[in-house]
């Protein structure tokens, strides 16, 4: 329906109200009016018969007797009805006996019309009405009366109804009118202020704006009340979740610098007191080598054995504190990249621990042509500590594999180290890069547990990945990623 | 049917039914003018509608309501035509043609006719008396006694009352019928009320 095919809520208000109050008018209008006239008529056609009656009474004799004059005489007495317009006696064979006209000049066609067995009739003819009725004297018909009646007066009294019926629709209209702008000012308004209080926010997220309060107190104004309510307890709860989020990193700002300050005092610590502990070290080593110089023939093989235990654990406690030492850079050294061929780094360094043991029977497979931007120093500690690694755990199977290669990933390039060394626990791979966590014993396999440490937090540092894949008795395979991305 | 023929059978129509109606016309005509004997004779059956007899004459009335023609005949059988089966009163109306005058003090109604004004004068005398309403055709029928006397005027039956007359005979006559007499001569009478 396109009658409420309108925007706005007074409008279809307006148009709803017009509708009712019309269709309410109009019915009433054509009951009313359909109700008048039925009435009219028939009050018409009742005092036609009261007429038409009274006229043949009087008529009786003259048509018994013949006196036309007489009939005439009682016809002009239908002079004081302005509604006749003529009348006509006829006898009772249907021969015209006497006839009256209001307007002489007028000629009325009134047609004798009653069947013979009918005692009055009537019947509309346009404007007018012809009623008939019968004369009837001791029971016998003596003739017939007819009258023509003006009904003109009806279309009158429709004219009349409907010019009513249209001023009061006008009136209702104006009400109606008047209705829209009082709904406007009561309903339309404190909605559209709602409506648009709704908008701005969903648009700017401003939770601050509040729908302006109606005058009146009704449902809208509880409406507009909740609304607001709901944006005073939002904009609280968005203060209160700001306020907290705040604190909260304010809080962390001031842990992280706490932190960042404990950090590094304790590197320094543990980085002076490893420098500082090499000196001493030196020391003891120096002096076991001179006991061992100097007195090796006269100290018995007990002391002689004790000697040669302190040379070793203070070798021992030099390459942890080296190790310490790294590790501490690793942490705080700070990044210089430039390209570097990961493969020549890995020959030059498997060459140094051939060099070292020169009896292993070996056999390792480099993949040439590995590049990748990072800091020289700390990547070769990284390579030093794993391939130091495998070979290492390969010390003790008849020949000794070490492979180096790479693969290409959707990720990145993917760089590897297998031995077929002692392997590990799988269940246990994460323990690898924690420092000081070994899964084999002193005895078995000597180090520090700091060297996969060290490797994991400089390929932390580029940005990469390190994890190994093995399981025991059947080799170990070390990957990493050293992804590049420039704008470090 | 060519159309020639078509036409010469159309206007052959015409012709026929133009004739019919000619001839409907006349029979209308001759049967809306009735003879001057009829209408007196529906007038005399009339009368007896619009008049009152005295009561104490509601005791000894006859049980029949009769119209009396004393004299020579002149209604024929209209008169018995109009009546047949007739009520007036509540009594059926009879028509008597009486030979002796007095026979005829019983009627209601009497048409007085006379070869002469001395047989009217007697006929008149011998009803007197009676509350017998008397109508003649005479034209001295009134100055002779007579209550009303049928008048011709310009071809139509018309009637003339002698009030004086009626009231003799305690007879009351409609407004109704004196409305449409001719001419009422003699003065009412105010009958004391009961």
């Amino acid at each position: 329906m396109n009658l409420l095919n309108t925007r706005s809520i007074s409008g279809k208000l307006t148009r709803i109200h017009l509708l009712v109050s019309g269709t309410a008018l109009v019915l009433a209008f054509v009951a009313y009016l359909g109700l008048d006239l039925y009435s009219f008529r028939e009050n018409l056609i009742r005092s036609l018969t009261t007429e038409a009656g009274i006229v043949g009474t009087n008529s009786v004799t003259a048509l018994l007797f013949d006196d036309q004059e007489s009939a005439k005489k009682t016809l002009e007495a239908l002079r004081n009805s302005p509604q006749i317009l003529g009348a006509v006696i006829t006898r009772p064979d249907g021969m015209e006996f006497a006839r009256y006209t209001r307007d002489r000049s007028s000629q009325v066609e009134i047609r004798p019309k009653l069947f013979t067995n009918q005692n009055s009739g009537h019947w509309n003819q346009g404007t007018q009405m012809l009623l008939g009725s019968r004369i009837i004297f001791q029971g016998k018909p003596v003739g017939t009366v007819y009258l023509l009646a003006e009904t003109r007066d009806l279309l009158h009294r429709a004219a009349q109804y409907g010019l009513v019926s249209s001023c009061i629709l006008m009136i209702s209209l104006g009400f109606a009118l008047l209705a829209t702008s009082s709904v406007r000012r009561f309903v339309t308004d404190p909605l559209t202020g709602l409506a648009e209080t709704a908008q701005i926010i969903s648009r700017d997220n401003n939770y601050s704006v509040r729908a302006k309060q109606p005058i009146n107190n009704d449902e809208l104004s509880f409406l507009v009340q909740s609304f607001n309510g709901m944006l005073d307890q939002i904009e609280d709860r968005d203060r209160a979740l700001n306020d907290s989020r705040n604190a909260l990193e304010k809080r962390v700002a001031e842990r992280t610098a706490e932190l960042t300050e404990a950090n590094k005092e304790l590197e320094a610590f543990s980085y002076s007191v490893a420098h500082d502990l090499r000196g001493p070290l030196q020391m003891i080593s120096n002096i076991s080598f001179l006991l061992r110089q100097r007195n090796s023939t006269d100290l018995d093989p007990d002391t002689s054995e004790l000697i040669e235990q302190l040379g070793h654990s203070s070798k021992r406690m030099s390459s942890l504190i080296d190790d310490l030492l790294n590790l501490a850079r690793a942490t705080s050294a700070t990044l210089r990249r430039e390209p570097i061929d990961l493969s020549e780094m890995v020959t030059s360094i498997l060459h140094g621990l051939e060099r070292d043991e020169p009896n292993r029977r070996t056999r390792i497979i480099v993949k040439p042509g590995a590049t990748v931007i990072a800091d020289d120093g700390l990547i070769c500690v990284v390579l030093e500590n794993i391939l130091r690694n495998a070979w290492k755990y390969t010390s003790k199977v008849d020949m000794t594999e070490i492979e180096f290669g790479y693969t290409e990933k959707a990720t990145g390039t993917v760089y590897f180290v297998r031995d077929n060394g002692a392997g590990f626990d799988p269940q246990y791979a994460d323990r690898l890069f924690r420092p000081f966590q070994r899964l084999h014993a002193q005895s078995e396999f000597p180090g520090t547990g700091i060297g996969l440490a060290t490797a994991q937090r400089i390929i932390d540092r580029h940005g990469g990945k390190i994890w190994a894949e093995g399981s025991i008795g059947k080799g170990a395979v070390f990957h990493f990623t050293v992804p590049y991305i420039a704008q470090t | 049917m060519k159309p020639r023929n078509l036409r010469i059978a159309t206007n052959a129509i015409r012709v026929a039914l133009t004739v019919l109606c000619l001839i409907c016309t006349v029979n209308l005509v001759a049967q809306a003018r009735p003879s001057q004997y009829e209408v007196k004779a529906a007038y005399l059956f009339n009368f007896g509608k619009f008049a009152q007899w005295p009561t104490r004459m509601q005791q000894s009335r006859p049980p029949t309501f009769d119209i009396c023609i004393l004299g020579p005949d002149l209604m024929g059988q209209a008169l018995d035509r109009l009546t047949a089966k007739e009520q007036i009163d509540g009594r059926p109306v009879r028509v008597l043609r009486v030979k002796k005058d007095e026979d005829a003090r019983s009627c209601a109604v009497a048409f007085v006719n006379g070869s002469d004004g001395n047989e009217i004068n007697s006929e008149l005398t011998a009803l007197s008396g009676a509350n017998v309403l008397t109508v003649g055709d005479q034209s001295e029928f009134l100055k002779r006694g007579g209550m009303i006397q049928f008048i011709l005027q310009s071809n139509h039956v018309r009637f003339a009352v002698n009030l004086d007359a009626v009231n003799r005979e305690h007879i009351v006559l409609s407004s109704e019928l004196l409305k449409v007499a001719y001419s009422v001569s003699g003065t009412p009478v105010q009958e004391p009320r009961p």
